[in-house]
């Protein structure tokens, strides 16, 4: 490619980049606004002044540190259940030869066409009869049950690393957990760390579960905390610009540190 | 290990956090020796803080009860309340919009007050409160719902703009809906064939004031039945649609949709896109906080006016009211203390002094003539003289969405229904579309409460 098209692409690029950016950059800006700049002149894209206080404010308006807490515990329990889960299936799926394997395994796809909706109140009453109700243990649980989606891209990634490798460990002796532990789980590790990524992302951001789950504002994970902003503070966009960047921020950072990993899962699974 | 360094750091602080945000407790622990009432609203923000103080206070004068007041995101709320009692562990008191009254007590989800309070308390209570406080928690007879706070719409006018048009003082009430039309037009401007300046423009959304201005009723409560098609109801919705003939339908809808694109949800009064507006007490703050503003810039001072709705029939009433209720969900583990709070809160049973105080911190508008009257409140009242006057109009005959069940989608069919008539270019035949909106709803609650339909009646006719 020669320089001019070069220049080309790099400027289409940092254009499309730009669009991608804007309503972020507008978030950032919105959020150090002065409130009354917001309410009488909401087109300018500069503050008339920087207002670091509306941090402040945001953090005094809601627990902040109690949410983000909660959504950590989400996080990390979630991503347990889910890479323990997922990879212990796939393996099954993958590498194991059972009578009805395939039959099951497009059961299991299947099960990704229910929408969330469908299964909602069944699992909402499994879960109180089980005496979860307002326990962060209720959105935690059914993570150690496996997903379908993840169940199927671990086990597309499984049936990759050669058969011969598997068979030699069993010359040498090893059990099948002995097999997927030792073996392939190390030999996983990208596609493993894509679906930890996936579900972190998906429990950080997760509104539905606590929606369902959790009464109690002490359990509150930071996604469903900031609904109080949306619902009661409609009239103080500066605050609840300030509390979206704080909520978004970790992600953010998160990104930078594992952005390799990130861009592996995507380019995996071909989807954002 | 160089590259592991920012997820080692990045996994130490998400753990600090954890283990600092589990020692954070967002509550203070109930006392041994008192019961626990868990409350839940949708109050934050500046009104959380008033919540936060009532709930305060109370505790501070309860030797038995304990309030703990959760503040829950005001979106499905509904979901989460059922949701809550099927998992078995409802709140013992939650505030609510009062339109789901009649359908919650149909559906037996709430305690009427009589279950759960001493029969002569509640008595008390029903001829303490206002009767437009009343007629928002009564369902077939009986109170399920205690108002907390009442929500009053009256005409703001911009008082410069009435005075410039009618060229002298602005009337203290006005005495008919035709000196409104007559106001209106005068107020209203263009610029280049486009609306800039609207006199006064009927919301969709009240017909529910003005049906009862011009003297209808939206339901027979003697006979349960639906009476969306009564001739005054055809004559308010007549009387609106005559706004979008002088108007257009176009020029209505892109005005409207205008007003929804302001900043901030902000007031179109204070953005002079009306002279005349319908809209509730909650405005005054606003009104006030923008004169504030002038007069520190050191501009003039707009001035700006209320008027009730004026009377268009003998049988009219003065207006619509809505507002939030306390309701005690079934099964609550500690409805009596609930009921206790609700005493304290709304003022009832020697708490005036008490309920006063919260009115005034909140700008809402007290449940009794006791509270009004109350010093506290009467100070309160001196201080916004604007606000004082949508107090004087709760006093009056206001009147509430029917508390039938289903009376959320009877809410919902009536304005789609205005809507359509004041935004769409199609002529709608107002006489016709009424009786058949009333035909589905009545259809609809029969088939709700299990009775046999109209149709179903009239079989062998």
């Amino acid at each position: 490619m020669n320089k001019a098209a070069m220049k080309w692409k790099w400027m289409a690029l940092l254009c499309v980049s730009g669009i991608f950016l804007l309503p972020l950059l507008l978030m950032l800006l919105a959020s150090v606004k002065p409130a009354e700049q917001l309410t009488s002149d909401p087109y300018t894209l500069l503050p008339d002044r920087v207002l670091l206080e509306n941090y402040r404010d945001a953090l005094e308006a809601i627990p902040y540190v109690k949410y983000l807490a909660n959504s950590i515990v989400l996080c990390v329990g979630s991503v347990v259940g889910t890479v323990i889960s997922c990879s212990l299936v796939a393996y099954g799926f993958a590498r194991l030869k059972w009578r009805g394997r395939n039959l099951m395994f497009a059961v299991m796809i299947g099960t990704m066409l229910l929408p969330w909706h469908v299964t909602m109140i069944p699992r909402f009453v499994l879960f109180s009869e089980l005496g979860l109700y307002n326990h962060l243990a209720a959105i935690i649980l059914p993570t150690f049950l496996g997903d379908a989606f993840y169940i199927f891209l671990l086990r597309q990634f499984f049936l990759s690393i050669p058969e011969e490798i598997s068979e030699a460990a069993r010359l040498d002796g090893l059990s099948e957990l002995g097999i997927y532990w030792r073996i392939i789980l190390p030999l996983s590790k990208p596609a493993l760390i894509t679906v930890a990524i996936f579900q972190l992302v998906a429990s950080w951001n997760d509104f539905s579960g606590p929606l369902l789950y959790l009464s109690d504002h002490e359990k509150f994970p930071l996604a469903y905390g900031l609904e109080q902003f949306v619902s009661s503070y409609a009239d103080q966009t500066h605050l609840l610009m300030a509390a979206s960047v704080m909520f978004t921020l970790p992600m953010i950072i998160l990104f930078f540190v594992a952005q390799k990993s990130f861009i592996r899962g995507i380019t995996m699974t071909g989807s954002k | 290990m160089a590259r592991q360094l920012p997820i080692t750091i990045l996994l130490l602080i998400a753990g600090i956090v954890a283990v600092w945000g589990t020692t954070i407790s967002l509550t203070s622990e109930t006392p041994m020796d008192r019961e626990e009432v868990v409350f839940w609203h949708f109050w934050s923000g500046p009104d959380g803080k008033v919540v936060d103080d009532v709930v305060r206070r109370f505790n501070e004068s309860q030797k038995d009860y304990y309030v703990r007041a959760v503040s829950m995101p005001g979106n499905n709320f509904d979901m989460k309340l059922f949701l809550s009692i099927t998992g078995g562990d409802p709140p013992d008191l939650i505030n609510q919009d009062d339109p789901i009254v009649g359908d919650w007590a149909f559906r037996g989800a709430i305690y009427s007050m009589d279950e759960i309070a001493p029969l002569e308390e509640v008595e008390r209570m029903r001829k303490w409160l206002l009767p437009s406080a009343r007629s928002l928690g009564e369902y077939d007879g009986r109170l399920y719902a205690v108002c907390n706070g009442l929500d009053i719409r009256a005409l703001y006018f911009n008082r410069e703009m009435v005075e410039e048009a009618l060229g002298g003082p602005v009337p203290v009430e006005l005495e008919s809906v035709e000196q409104l039309d007559m106001i209106s037009e005068l107020c209203t401007q263009y610029t280049n064939g486009q609306l800039r300046q609207v006199g006064y423009l009927p919301d969709p959304r009240r017909l529910w004031a003005w049906g009862p201005v011009f003297g209808g009723d939206f339901y027979d409560e003697q006979n349960g039945r639906i009476t969306a098609g009564d001739e005054a109801i055809i004559s308010a919705l007549q009387w609106m649609q005559g706004y979008r003939e002088r108007l257009g339908a176009h020029a209505v809808a892109t005005y409207r949709q205008n007003d929804q694109s302001l900043p901030n949800k902000m007031f179109p009064l204070l953005a002079a896109r009306y002279a005349v507006i319908l809209d509730g007490q909650w405005r005054v703050r606003d009104i006030e906080a923008a004169q504030e503003v002038s007069r520190t810039k050191g501009e003039p001072v707009t001035r700006y006016g209320v008027w009730p709705l004026p009377v268009v029939s003998r049988q009219g009433k003065n207006g619509w009211v809505n507002g939030n209720v306390f309701l005690i969900p079934r099964h609550a583990n500690n409805a009596k203390g609930a009921w206790e709070f609700i005493k304290f809160w709304t003022g009832a049973e020697g708490h005036e002094k008490d309920a006063a105080e919260t009115c005034a911190a909140g700008g809402w508008i007290p449940v009794s003539k006791q509270v009004v009257e109350s010093i506290e409140f009467q100070t309160y009242l001196n201080e916004h003289p604007l606000f004082a006057r949508f107090v004087e109009f709760a006093a009056t005959e206001q009147v509430p969405t029917p508390l039938v069940p289903g009376a959320s989608r009877y809410y919902r069919e009536v304005n789609n229904l205005v809507q359509r008539v004041m935004y769409d270019d199609e002529v709608v035949d107002l006489t016709t579309e009424l009786k058949i909106l009333e035909q589905t709803m009545q259809e609809h609650i029969d088939r709700i409460q299990g009775r046999p339909s109209f149709a179903e009646e009239h079989a062998d006719e």
